[in-house]
């Protein structure tokens, strides 16, 4: 696929309108009210559309791209592995927590599970948003 | 490594937005090949020669 900068963010534009869509449709619904093959569907459209963002870049913007995010999952990674057991010795902050991502008072096993997903892929982000500022604030030194 | 495009692209008067358009990268990108910030690949290392009409060594040199 050839460069083209309308491309990337009308797809990026696209995956980010989803990305909206669902966390909208969260907070309406709470996390745990979600329909899981919504949330699927999304999701699967949400990262085709990424990639095809990706490959609207040219090759030293696909560089770089691919440096922040893979800079940025790995401190998501290590975050979420400093979070975790931290929380473990918070029961009560992790349940406020809980109750605050799915709207009302839970123990289920699942949301435990859809929160510690949700955590990695929120430090995830953070971690490519902090490297992604990181080398903007490299180049202009 | 090194490279030449500041002075072949002012001996041509051309802008960094016009040449990053003839080799269809963004602009940004054609800034850090300029500046040593990025190296390019051998292909587009071969296609901003090509629209120079020089040889890629003529453009790209070791440190």
């Amino acid at each position: 696929m050839q460069y083209s900068r309308k491309g990337f963010w009308l797809s990026q534009a696209a995956a980010a309108g989803l990305v909206a869509l669902l966390v909208a449709y969260s907070f309406w619904k709470g996390t745990g009210g979600l329909l899981p093959y919504f949330s699927a569907v999304v999701m699967v459209l949400c990262g085709a559309l990424s990639f095809r963002a990706l490959f609207h870049l040219d090759e030293i913007q696909q560089a770089e791209y691919t440096h922040i995010y893979a800079h940025g999952a790995l401190i998501g990674v290590f975050a979420t592995g400093v979070l975790i057991p931290f929380l473990q010795t918070q029961p009560a902050l992790l349940q406020t927590l809980m109750d605050i991502q799915f709207r009302h008072s839970t123990t289920r096993p699942v949301d435990y599970f859809i929160a510690g997903f949700t955590l990695l892929l929120v430090t995830q982000i953070i971690g490519s948003m902090l490297v992604q500022l990181a080398m903007r604030l490299k180049s202009r030194a | 490594m090194k490279n030449r495009i500041k002075v072949l692209r002012a001996e041509r008067e051309w802008s960094q937005a016009e040449l990053a358009d003839r080799i269809n990268i963004a602009r940004q990108s054609l800034n850090a090949i300029e500046n040593g910030k990025a190296d390019p690949s051998l292909p587009l290392g071969m296609r901003i020669a090509k629209v120079f009409g020089v040889r890629v060594e003529d453009v790209f040199s070791e440190e």
